[in-house]
């Protein structure tokens, strides 16, 4: 029997499913009156939280537009902010959740925000779209863990006892990009490792721009199946 | 967050990939209405071949005053679905939109109106006479020919609609799964000589249901990002 203290009390793995049925569960209520979107008490008490709100929306919309018109350095600025919300968000939605695995599903949000990016039109606002793909994913994360309870406990159960920096699972994105084959792992490695444009990887690998676009984008794909694989592995290790 | 840093500094690189979002709608459109054409193509190929026959008594039967309509409705019902579908496929690809649940509905009641049309013909008709008119001279050709002819026409919509993010995979592909059903429905309806709505309104409701339920399973599938 695996126990582990959330919100300071001891759990078992039954109640752990629980919380995370009832999380799923709720989801489906009602969109609007979704515990994903109730909204922050915190924030009503802030008398300017509209204008605030207002400011986040306009400043993300305009890195998001000259992203999309192909400047990569708003664009890096833009996934740089996003984090905010996302992890405000995530973090309303996991009280049980500690911040390796936050951290994570950040990342997956991330991934998914940067695949689906032109699902995001321009005439419309941005930070619902932000929060429809961070409810998705997150959902997403609560399903595997669901299906693999006492898994994730036993993940979760090692954090709890000691949530110290060291311990925190993460991500080694170069291990990853090592894992990859071929064309994909050479334009990864230069790309994205060495930091190399695409023009010059096409020439070091004697391809086309086109070719480098394509493995990049696949080879960010399996990063993505990549880094689920690994979490799903956790429980396995 | 030294590895999320590295997550943004991977991602950014990659702007240019995507295209924008008003491209998806012509290459959902264009790659449907081509396995339309390709479907309506093989049909009419194997008609040539003797594997399936186009009605002659076409153009007499749907023009006659008595008969047209009922025989209309074998292929304005499927298009009623695919028409209303569309209409509500919009608020279903976008993460940000959550699909309408009455409009759905709305475009469910031309595949409701079949069963209810086969329940009335059976009504009208003396109970010995039902099973002749249920089975018909093609059911097993039916049952497996709507499906089947659908079967290209979704391959085509799922590819097109996994550039979409939808949050509701599984009902975004049984919306494509109806409208390939339907398509299907129509394009069957050429060569299907069962005018009974005994028949027709049971069989295609079927065909049509079960390439939605094919659609859905593929939607939770192929759909998920």
């Amino acid at each position: 029997m695996i126990s582990a203290g959330i919100w300071g009390q001891s759990i078992g793995r039954t109640d752990h499913k629980t919380v995370i049925g009832h999380l799923l569960r709720n989801r489906y209520n009602s969109v609007n009156n979704c515990f994903l979107f109730r909204s922050i008490p915190t924030l009503n008490l802030c008398p300017d939280w509209r204008g605030m709100k207002n400011a986040i929306e306009t400043e993300l919309s305009t890195l998001m537009q000259a992203a999309l018109n192909g400047d990569t350095g708003k664009y890096h600025d833009f996934l740089k902010q996003v984090v905010h919300p996302i992890r405000s968000q995530i973090a309303r939605v996991m009280p049980f959740g500690i911040s390796a695995d936050r951290d994570d599903i950040v990342q997956d949000v991330l991934f998914a925000i940067h695949q689906k990016k032109h699902t995001w039109r321009m005439d419309q606002p941005i930070l619902p779209w932000i929060r429809a793909i961070t409810k998705y994913r997150t959902i997403d994360y609560l399903r595997r863990i669901e299906r693999q309870p006492t898994t994730a406990l036993d993940h979760h159960a090692d954090h709890l006892v000691a949530d110290t920096p060291d311990l925190i699972e993460t991500i080694d994105l170069t291990n990853m990009v090592h894992r990859l084959k071929g064309k994909t792992r050479h334009v990864l490695e230069s790309i994205g490792l060495n930091g190399k444009d695409i023009s010059s990887t096409a020439m070091a690998l004697n391809i086309s721009e086109n070719a480098v676009r394509i493995a990049f984008h696949r080879g960010l794909k399996k990063l993505t199946q990549l880094c689920q694989h690994k979490k799903k592995g956790h429980g396995h290790d | 967050m030294t590895d999320l840093n590295d997550t943004i500094a991977l991602l950014s690189k990659d702007v240019h990939m995507s295209g924008p979002a008003k491209h998806f709608g012509w290459g959902y459109a264009i790659l449907t209405v081509a396995s339309i054409i390709i479907v309506a193509s093989l049909t009419i190929v194997a008609s040539m071949g003797n594997w399936l026959a186009f009605r002659p008594d076409y153009m007499q039967i749907i023009s006659d005053p008595d008969l047209g309509l009922t025989i209309a409705l074998k292929q304005l019902l499927p298009l009623l679905i695919t028409l209303l579908i569309l209409l509500d496929l919009r608020g279903a690809i976008y993460p940000e939109q959550t699909p309408s649940g009455w409009r759905f509905m709305v475009g469910l009641l031309p595949l409701l109106t079949l069963p209810v049309l086969f329940i009335m013909a059976l009504s009208h008709a003396d109970s010995h006479q039902w099973a002749d008119m249920i089975s018909g001279g093609s059911l097993l050709r039916c049952v497996i020919f709507i499906p089947s002819l659908a079967l290209l026409i979704l391959a085509a919509q799922i590819t097109a609609l996994s550039h979409t993010a939808p949050q509701y995979p599984a009902w975004l592909g049984c919306r494509a799964g109806l409208i390939a059903g339907a398509m299907a429905t129509v394009i069957y309806a050429f060569y299907c000589t069962e005018d009974s709505p005994a028949f027709f309104g049971l069989w295609y409701a079927f065909g049509i249901t079960v390439t939605a339920g094919i659609g859905a399973v593929s939607g939770r599938i192929f759909l998920r990002w």
